[in-house]
């Protein structure tokens, strides 16, 4: 009977040790705005979302407790607020999956904390200390950081149009390897003529030209896309075709940033020669990284950690630091915890009316429990 | 139980009548258990075989759920069910009936979009100008998801359309969409068209097992159906 790992006891270990650093246990609405969710996260979450059936608009069972906290908080965001979650949430389990769609988070989120590094590495901290707490102390920790790739990128001579092809491919894989490919081939708008004519008419005449050209084709603009969105392309193709070679170097040094991967010292050594080698702007970040690592393997000193700017390229909202808290005893791709920083969300579900920084991360009980069962 | 199978077959339209007379033209004719309304039927040449008659939907969550053996519906409603193939339904034969294209069309208008990444491009422009996401109808909500991601579409947002989808950008609630085509003609007279790499799913009437039943693909009456696809 000694042998048992209880749940209770688990959930109690992790709700103290995270209530150590502040804030205030919140319950939260369960059903949030279905569209949100897509929003965020893409329409690939949607065979994983629990719908409530017979409301409009379509809301759903909360996938998260990120989300509802994030839309406490942009309801009145005038003061840092640390929040502490504890309750369930809802995933949708695919075909063939037989997990159950209902399960337990403790976590924590803190919006409005401007120390963005402290509360980094504060927050990390806190989620492995709340392992080794509840009897689960981390075995891997996985570290993934999106701005890398966005400064890197930012700091190319690329022109704006490029620059944003390339930023939403990020976490498409697929995408980017076929945008590699074509930044290297020479661009043949669909209509070379046409472009060129627009891109020096005056304002107003190109959308005219359009739409007479439309009526001549007997097209229909159905949609609610324009005739401004169209010109807009149309000029964009005109002036890819004329853009001069692209820097082929950069890019080739954003594809390696891309591919680092491996224990986190020795993917900040190869992301800092890159940096000396193609001056990719992201020293400052990297030595925040080199601080975060610092001060987490002494305090975590069992752990490995390891290191890849594009880890967790898929999870939408996550716009710094993220991480992920696992152990081999667990079934691949299932982690004990996972969290990060996403200062764009407040902006995000507020429509833009709100902006807080956020970093935040949720707990597993059961799988805790797990990995506490499977260590004794 | 004797090592009798269970096999479902369209009850209705268009696709029930093709399989029908494709069964027929090879000396497998069917005949109903209980007159014209009955839903049970008996197949020529295949004695082993009890033939249940549902509709091609329900033949597709029937074979997931392994309820039946074997069934003949369409690849289209098989892959919408299971799009990343994972619950190892396996198609033993196309049967060259029921054919129809899945792919993404947009309006005719939009001469600056010929491929799917030009599309992926003016659903992150569409955001960029419009605030929201594009809107895309259609029937196949969940395929749609899938696939659009494996072509590295992202952001845009999935419009259930249950009829006349083709429609819907000239009802004003959806900006393109993905629906099932023959000919093409019904996109050209809503003034939509296909992009060059937009074909997303090649569908037919297939002749499917349930999970975890394969071994049943070599008995009597599924072989003799499954050779008539070979041919």
């Amino acid at each position: 009977m000694s042998e048992r790992v209880f749940f209770s006891d688990i959930a109690h270990a992790l709700r103290e040790t995270l209530a150590s650093q502040g804030g205030a246990w919140v319950d939260l609405p369960v059903l949030v705005d279905a569209g949100l969710l897509l929003d965020l996260s893409g329409e690939l979450v949607r065979g994983r979302l629990v719908m409530a059936a017979g409301l409009t608009p379509e809301q759903a069972l909360r996938p998260d407790l990120t989300v509802p906290a994030a839309l406490d908080f942009a309801a009145c965001p005038s003061t840092a607020r640390r929040y502490l979650l504890d309750g369930v949430a809802f995933r949708a389990p695919g075909p063939g999956d037989h997990r159950p769609p209902e399960f337990r988070q403790i976590g924590f989120e803190w919006f409005g904390d401007l120390q963005r590094l402290e509360s980094d590495i504060a927050a990390v901290r806190l989620t492995l200390d709340a392992l080794a707490a509840a009897g689960a102390p981390a075995k891997i920790v996985r570290f993934g950081d999106p701005s890398l790739y966005h400064a890197a990128l930012a700091a190319t001579t690329l022109s704006p149009g490029w620059r944003r092809r390339f930023a939403s491919a990020f976490g498409r894989p697929q995408r980017l390897e076929r945008l590699f490919l074509e930044a290297q081939q020479a661009f043949s708008p669909p209509h070379p003529a046409l472009s060129a004519a627009l891109k020096s008419a005056p304002a107003g005449a190109s959308e005219q030209a359009i739409a007479e050209l439309f009526a001549i084709a007997g097209f229909d603009l159905v949609g609610a896309r324009d005739i401004t969105d169209i010109a807009e392309r149309l000029i964009d193709q005109g002036d890819r075709a004329s853009e001069g070679p692209l820097p082929l170097d950069a890019l080739a040094a954003l594809k390696r940033l891309l591919a680092v991967e491996g224990r986190a010292d020795e993917a900040l050594t190869a992301l800092e020669r890159l940096d000396q080698e193609f001056g990719l702007a992201i020293a400052q970040r990297l030595m925040e990284w080199r601080a975060r690592l610092a001060v987490l393997s002494v305090a975590h000193p069992g752990c490995d950690f390891t290191f890849a700017p594009a880890f967790g390229g898929g999870f939408a909202y996550y716009d710094g630091l993220i991480f992920q808290a696992s152990d081999p005893a667990l079934p691949e791709g299932q982690a004990m915890a996972a969290g990060g920083r996403y200062d764009g969300l407040i902006a995000k579900v507020s429509g833009g009316k709100a902006q807080a920084p956020a970093i935040g991360a949720m707990i597993r009980p059961d799988r805790v429990r797990f990995v506490a069962g499977a260590r004794r | 139980m004797s090592d009798r199978l269970v096999l479902a077959i369209p009850s209705k339209g268009r696709l029930k009548e093709q399989v029908e007379s494709l069964l027929t033209a090879n000396a497998m004719k069917l005949t109903l258990i209980g007159g014209e309304r009955g839903y049970r039927a008996s197949l020529e040449g295949a004695p082993d075989l009890d033939v249940q008659l549902m509709s091609a939907s329900e033949i597709a969550l029937q074979l997931a759920a392994g309820t039946i053996d074997a069934g003949i519906t369409g690849l289209d409603l098989l892959r919408e069910l299971d799009p990343s193939d994972r619950l190892g339904i396996e198609v033993i034969a196309r049967l060259g009936i029921g054919r129809a294209d899945m792919v993404l069309a947009t309006p005719q208008a939009w001469i600056d979009v010929a491929r799917i990444d030009d599309f992926d491009d003016v659903c992150a422009q569409f955001r960029r100008r419009h605030g929201r996401p594009l809107r895309i109808a259609t029937k196949y909500l969940r395929f749609a998801g899938y696939i659009l991601h494996e072509r590295g579409v992202s952001d845009f947002r999935l419009v259930e359309s249950l009829s006349a989808t083709e429609a819907a950008p000239a009802a004003g609630i959806a900006e393109a969409i993905i629906d099932i085509t023959t000919t093409g003609a019904t996109l050209a007279a809503n003034r939509l068209k296909t992009l060059a790499d937009g074909l997303l799913l090649r569908s037919e009437a297939v002749l499917a097992l349930a999970p975890g039943r394969r071994g049943l693909a070599a008995q009597e009456g599924l072989a003799r159906i499954a050779a008539i696809g070979a041919a």
